[in-house]
């Protein structure tokens, strides 16, 4: 098993890249300047109605933000890890060694999620300071647990963009892949949703009510997206560590995949997925 | 130990009737190959003919359609990591990584083949001991090239694959290979290589075999592929004057298969036993030979005969 050559040699030299310093950056104006706007701009309605910003409310905040600029550094860190290897022939030099092509699979997701996390931790550090400054009654655990489960989504992003990169050998396909995957999760997938829900029903939204098959149907294509997922797991760590108990309130007879948990059952899928398609994909093909 | 194999003289690569296709172009078509441990194989052919598609189904880059391919007594495709344990590649159209040191690019390759080399003694065997800290990225072709062979050389291969190793290798840099490649091969590796340029392999191949269009069309040392192509040799023949009909006299002799004539300069391509007959063929014409003497057949010629291209 060679996966950690790989991953390492992939780490040090996209760790050296120009676009990952400038990533990193973007990140820590991010993190920042979204935990000032959180707070001091357009604060969330409940804590109006409290007057205080309290760490929880303030992540609840940064999670919309999060949910779009966290996915947009994991494919842009991502996307060229085996097709610009292709289109370069850099390939058939890492292939030429005893690599399998799931070593290289393998290592390659290891070490551009290495390089995001690096970037990550880089980016929240600095939005800790602000955060920390900011908040009423700032919670380090709370705050920790948010990078975390933010850190969990990228590494989505990154399987997603290393398994795209694993079916093209063109570096702008992958783009096209990748970024075209995100939005779909982002912006389309409520639509689909409501799509499947409205054929589900006989092409009508008539008479679908909460609780009912089709609206538990709706919430499961909901929660499948990574983005909801990743807006469900981290709402559901933060209040664990906060003890807030109206975590708990989820009723007893909901279906499982409302409970908050389960949207790490999604990230892992999420993250599975892409790389096994895009190794079979790799696997398969003539270089 | 390592050559535990040797013993039963087993084929270092072994193709057995490979054809492969890419939509309608049928790179391969039926290749029958066999390469003897120890030996050094020159692979020719012009671009084009099927010689990267070989090497890239020794290293399972590309899977044959039909055929059976086994590279060190093991199948090329299912078992190609344990292969690739074992045999050193340059191969062609890479790329190196930009942003990492000539060193981390050994250390790479030492990483990946699990042996416990030390990075700096294999760039010092290619000549790169002096940029070893510098990134790859600012090399030049040949030091690329450099670079990829230390990284082949990583763990003593039992085989050396090498895929046109001299281009962008200047003259020097192309005798230091040779040099490489003969030490490797005193060691008891393999070396499989291929080039365009029948002249490169000329000087350190024991076989070589051409491929043409897809089929292999010769397998044979330097001198058999000289005799198949028949009229290995050439007379020449310096005369004080040409006699009349000289050519269609020479000609009707056994043996001579060409006759050109230049000014008082005969060139007769003949079987190495006519040679005399032809001399005094010629005196018997009339004509006083002040001189003569015998060429080989231009490489290129050769290689020509074979691929049916222009030297």
């Amino acid at each position: 098993m060679s996966w950690q050559a790989v991953a390492e040699k992939d780490f040090r030299d996209a760790i050296r890249s120009r676009l990952l310093v400038v990533l990193t950056v973007l990140f820590a104006l991010f993190s920042a300047g979204a935990a000032y706007v959180v707070t001091e701009i357009d604060p969330p309605q409940q804590a109006a109605f409290t007057g205080e910003v309290t760490t929880f409310l303030l992540i609840v905040g940064l999670l919309q933000a999060t949910a779009v600029f966290i996915p947009i550094v994991a494919i842009a860190a991502a996307y060229r890890s085996l097709a610009g290897e292709r289109e370069s022939g850099s390939l058939k030099l890492l292939l030429s060694l005893p690599n399998g092509r799931l070593d290289v699979v393998v290592g390659k997701f290891l070490g551009r999620a290495g390089v995001v996390a690096v970037a990550l931790f880089v980016g929240f550090a600095v939005g800790i300071v602000v955060t920390a400054s900011l908040a009423d009654a700032f919670s380090a655990p709370e705050y920790l647990a948010f990078v975390g489960v933010s850190l969990l989504f990228a590494f989505v992003f990154v399987a997603i963009a290393v398994g795209v990169s694993a079916f093209t050998a063109s570096t702008s396909r992958a783009a096209y892949g990748s970024f075209g995957l995100f939005v779909v999760f982002q912006f389309l997938w409520g639509v689909l949703a409501q799509g499947i829900a409205y054929a589900a029903n006989g092409f009508s939204f008539e008479g679908i009510e909460q609780g009912d098959t089709i609206f538990n149907l709706f919430q499961l294509i909901q929660i499948l997206s990574p983005t909801t997922a990743y807006q469900q797991g981290a709402r559901w760590v933060i209040r664990l560590i906060a003890e807030e108990q109206e975590a708990q309130q989820a009723a007893a007879d909901a279906p499982f995949f409302l409970e908050d948990w389960f949207g790490f059952v999604v990230l892992a899928f999420w993250i599975v997925v892409p790389l096994a398609a895009g190794y079979l994909r790799f696997e398969a093909s003539d270089l | 130990m390592r050559r535990a194999e040797a013993a039963y003289n087993m084929a270092a690569i072994e193709l057995d009737g490979v054809e492969k296709s890419f939509g309608d172009v049928r790179a391969l078509r039926g290749v029958d190959l066999e390469v003897e441990e120890g030996e050094i194989f020159g692979f020719l052919g012009p671009n084009g003919a099927g010689k990267s598609t070989t090497i890239n189904v020794l290293l399972d880059f590309v899977r044959p359609d039909a055929g059976s391919v086994r590279v060190l007594g093991r199948d090329a495709r299912e078992e190609s990591v344990a292969v690739r344990e074992r045999t050193g590649v340059l191969p062609e159209g890479f790329d190196i990584y930009d942003r990492l040191t000539a060193r981390e690019h050994v250390a790479f390759a030492i990483d990946s083949k699990g042996t416990d080399d030390a990075p700096y003694p294999v760039l010092e065997r290619v000549g790169l001991q002096d940029a070893a800290e510098r990134k790859a990225g600012g090399f030049s072709t040949g030091m690329r090239q450099r670079l990829a062979l230390a990284m082949a050389l990583v763990g003593e291969p039992e085989l050396l694959i090498l895929d046109e190793p001299s281009s962008g290798l200047d003259p020097n840099g192309a005798r230091e290979l040779r040099e490489i490649v003969n030490q490797e091969a005193d060691d008891g590796t393999t070396v499989f290589f291929s080039s365009h340029i029948l002249g490169q392999v000329e000087a350190v191949c024991d076989r070589v075999g051409i491929i043409r269009e897809g089929e292999l069309v010769a397998v044979d040392t330097i001198e058999g592929l000289r005799e198949n192509v028949g009229g290995g040799s050439t007379l020449v023949v310096e005369v004080d004057s040409v006699p009349e009909d000289a050519a269609h006299h020479l000609k009707s002799l056994d043996g001579v298969s060409e006759v050109t004539i230049e000014g008082t300069t005969l060139r007769i391509t003949c079987e190495d036993d006519m040679k005399m007959d032809a001399i005094q063929e010629l005196e018997a014409q009339g004509a006083e030979v002040s001189d003569f003497s015998t060429e080989e057949a231009p490489l290129e010629d050769l290689f020509a005969a074979y691929t049916g291209e222009e030297a």
